[in-house]
Formats: C-alpha cells, structure tokens, sequence
C-alpha cells in the first residue's frame, strides 16, 4: 500500500518509539470502558519497559508518548508533548521500570494501571512504523495489530459460551475476521475471547454481549488506524 | 510490484503515471482514488503547515542536541547554490530539526527521514510555482517509488540501515521533481530513482544514542542535494543501466549483510566515536539528576 509510505501524521521523533508507544497506552485506555461510562477515571498506571528501549526511552520521548496514549491522545496530536504535566495534573499517579522480556522484541513494554473498581494489564511491543502487536492482556495471550475493530470478551469457561458469544454477533449482521479462544484460569473456570471484527460494531452489539449469562466483562477496542488517512 | 511494470503500462496506455498509480491502488486497496487523492494532498497541506510552525518557534530536542542549525541556512546568502537549492536544504533541515523536538510530522517514509520530501515539495512549489494539486499527484507518484523499496528492500533503518531510510527519501524526492519537471519522460522517470538509491548504497544506521538525531538531521538535507541531483543527471538523458527495481533488491541485500551495529542499535559508526559517547553520558546524567 502506498499509504505505509507516506505518512502517518505523527509527533516525532520516532515511529516505533513514539507514534506507535501512543498507541500501545491508548489501547491500554480502552480496557476501563466501564469505569469510564461510570465517570471514574484512571488513578495509577505502570509502565515495564523491555531493556533496550528503557535506556533511550527519554531521550525519544517515549515516556510521553505512552502517557500520552493512556489519557487517549492520538499520535498527532500536540498534547503528548506535554502529557506527564496533564497527567499529574488530573491525579494520575505514573511510575515507570525497566523490565526483561526474555526472547522478545527490543521495543517491549507491559502497561498495567487500575481506576477505582477495575485493574487490567497488557503486553505489546511497537514493530516500527507506528504498528504495534498486542500480545497479552490480562492473562490471555494473543497477536493482535489493533487494525480490527476488536473485542475483548471475557467469559466463564462453561459449554456452549461462546457459540452464545457467535451468536449474537450474527445476529448484529458483523462479519468476524479472526477469532481466539483462551482458556485464562482453570480453577475460577474462566476464559477469555477475542473477536476481531471487518465492521465497526454500534454499541447495542456490547450491551447485548454483555447480558449474556456466560458473559463476564466485554471491551471493546475501536481500530487504532481506519484504512486510508491515518492522521 | 515492479515500479518497471507501472511504467510500461503508463508508457504502453499512453496513461499519466498518476492514473495508472491510482487505478493499481483502487484494485488493490478496493477504495476510491479520490480518497487517495485526498490522502495525498492532506499530505502535502500537512508539510506545508509543519515548516510554518517550525518557523514560529524552534524549540530544541529533549536531548538539546539540534533545534537551531536551520536558521543558519535561513540567514545565509549561498555562495555557491543557487537560491532554490539552499531553500530546500533549509526546509529539509527544519523538518527534521520539528520531528527531534516532538513536533509533528508527515514520517515519509520515515519519521526520521521526514525533512526529504518536503524540502523538494516546498521549494518546487516556492519557486517553480507549482500547484498542490499537481504535487499531490507526484507524491503518489513518490509513493509509488517508496513502496516498491519497501517490498523488494525495507524502509527501516533497524532493517536495512540508513540507505532504507534517507535512501528510500532521496529516491521517492528524485521521483517527485522528475514527474514535475516532465510527467512523459519515462526513461527519467524510471532512472533518478535508481541514481539517487545507488548514491546511498550502504549508508548505515548509526544515530548517536539511538537517538533520530545526530546524524539523521543533517542527512535529510544531503538526500536533498542528491534528488536534485539524480533528477537533473536523469532529465539530461542519463540513464542509470541498472535498473531501478534491481537496485532496489540489491539495497535490499546490502541492508541484510549488515553487522547489528550498523542498524539503528546506536552501538556503531558515528554513534561509537568518542565524542557522540561523551555526549551520551552528558545527556543522561542531565536527565537524571
């Protein structure tokens, strides 16, 4: 595609360490759209950064780029530039440590934060170009790019869970794209599903999963680029 | 995709590069191309208003290292550059000089090669008058360009060194002021890209730090100076006799064969010389105390 070499519109000075760090934070963001809709805000947020890019990590503005992401910036705009001062500005408390992944890709980070009623975590590593891989969250592992308009759906580990799940994303006339199934923990029988979807989903679709009885938590995570004219 | 096919069928339908471009990414992608238009000239507007808020304030980079050497050329009469060049050299610098102080920027390709593109787009439309409507077609026409490198080659200097980064930069500007100067002109169409990628043949990755600053600020106005170049050699009827996809694969090659030290890790070249290491250590100890 042309487009992957022209553009996007970033906040420089790096795609890989800061355009695509902005996305990984505000991917993180999505995960606490209840506490959200309950008007908590986030209180505390942890960032592990992967060895090699802990030691140039201020020098490219990472740290702000990350934040930047979590308050749900978008890599364009100017506000990274001055997101830590937003942040301690709106209470939230932001700590940053160098971490080991083992064999894993250098620009490696875990975000992990909690606002009043929920905690979550993620792992994912920015791959240049401002792509990122979404390779944990909260227990499950997956490899997702973000690029789908994606769900997170968290489930009891009971039969015919998820064909209730395929269901009623039939009945919302959504195509799937690609689907997982993980089973997070065998002692509380729990399960996690990712659905990434070709179409954006209206919001009946998250309120109608939701209300299904093997349902536990759902979020939703909008596509961190729309096809053409990523700004 | 072979950038030699989208040619011949431009040369063969007696079709502007433009079209045939625009066409192949409709079957592609499946979408319009007005929206690939449109894309483009966002594009185009977005680098014009980032050099006018370069201009505004030249904030320094988080590590103080660049931030002010554009206003040098701004304030110097060329001794021996005509007018035009100097200009695009400025702009080039000051857009690299934006991305280093967390400006925004169009990465085209890259963040750290952002000033190329735009140092050619901004002088062309300065001083030979040219419409956005007709630079926005030749940045698809660059795009064209960039991404054949990124399919045979890599635009990543992790992946294949500077040469992938600037060198995919220069070409796609060489590509740009070609398709300005004469949209027909096949055989130069297809060569500046060639010379200006086989001028950059091994430049290796080696910011100081790891940093997109020293020395990837300054080399954005060097790809400048050899579009210019390359689009000139190849206008006056040089040919480049390897051809441009060819080059493209052997750049590709060259990128694989490098040591790490040499892709972007900071560890080699200008970033292991004594003074770029005295720097470092300056830098971090300002940020930690």
């Amino acid at each position: 595609m042309i487009l992957d070499v022209i553009g996007p519109i970033i906040i420089g000075p790096s795609s890989s360490h800061t355009a695509g760090m902005v996305r990984l934070g505000r991917t993180f963001r999505y995960l606490f759209n209840h506490s959200f809709s309950k008007g908590e805000s986030l209180k505390r947020v942890e960032f592990y950064l992967n060895k090699p890019l802990f030691s140039s990590y201020k020098g490219h503005g990472t740290d702000r780029a990350l934040v930047g992401g979590v308050l749900g910036y978008f890599e364009s705009q100017e506000e990274i530039r001055s997101s830590i001062e937003i942040a301690s500005s709106l209470g939230l408390d932001i700590v940053f440590y160098c971490k080991s992944f083992e064999n894993s890709h250098p620009n490696m980070v875990m975000i992990s934060g909690n606002s009043d009623s929920e905690a979550h975590y993620l792992i994912g590593a920015s791959t240049g170009g401002a792509s990122i891989e979404i390779l944990e969250i909260d227990g499950a592992p997956m490899n997702i790019s973000g690029t789908f308009p994606t769900l997170i759906i968290k489930n009891s580990d009971t039969p015919g869970a998820l064909s209730k799940i395929v269901g009623a994303i039939s009945m919302k006339k959504l195509n799937i794209s690609n689907m997982f199934l993980v089973r997070t923990n065998r002692l509380k029988g729990e399960a996690t599903c990712i659905v990434e979807l070709d179409d954006v989903p209206e919001g009946e679709l998250i309120s109608l999963l939701e209300k299904l009885e093997p349902v536990l938590s759902v979020s939703y995570l909008p596509p961190i680029t729309t096809a053409i004219g990523v700004t | 995709m072979n950038f030699k096919r989208l040619i011949d069928t431009a040369l063969n339908t007696s079709t502007d590069l433009y079209e045939v471009i625009s066409n192949w990414y409709m079957l592609e992608s499946g979408t319009s191309s007005k929206e690939l238009y449109a894309f483009s000239e966002r594009m185009i507007t977005s680098m014009l208003k980032a050099y006018k808020e370069r201009q505004k304030a030249s904030i320094p980079s988080l590590t103080g290292w660049t931030g002010d050497i554009a206003q040098n050329l701004r304030n110097y009469t060329p001794r021996f550059l005509n007018e035009q060049l100097l200009y695009a050299l400025e702009v080039a610098i000051s857009m690299a000089e934006h991305n280093a102080s967390m400006g925004k920027i169009v990465a085209c390709p890259t963040a750290g090669a952002c000033g190329v593109v735009p140092g050619i787009i901004l002088s062309l439309k300065r001083f030979n008058g040219v419409s956005v409507e007709k630079l926005s077609k030749a940045l698809v026409v660059a795009g064209a360009v960039g991404e054949c490198i990124k399919g045979k080659a890599s635009i990543s200097g992790a992946v294949a060194g500077c040469q992938a980064e600037i060198g995919t930069a220069t070409a796609m500007a060489s590509s740009i002021l070609v398709y300005i100067a004469s949209n027909n002109n096949y055989r130069a169409l297809y060569s500046a890209p060639a010379l200006a990628l086989k001028s950059l043949m091994g430049l290796v990755c080696d910011p100081v730090g790891g940093y997109v600053e020293i020395p990837c600020v300054k080399r954005n106005a060097f790809g400048v100076s050899i579009a210019y170049t390359a689009a000139e050699m190849a206008l006056a009827g040089i040919e480049s006799l390897i051809p441009f996809d060819e080059v493209a694969e052997a750049m590709g090659k060259v990128g694989r064969a490098l040591p790490e030290s040499l892709r972007e890790t900071g560890e080699g070249g200008i970033a292991a010389t004594p003074t770029a290491k005295k720097l470092l250590n300056e830098f971090i100890d300002r940020s930690e105390s």
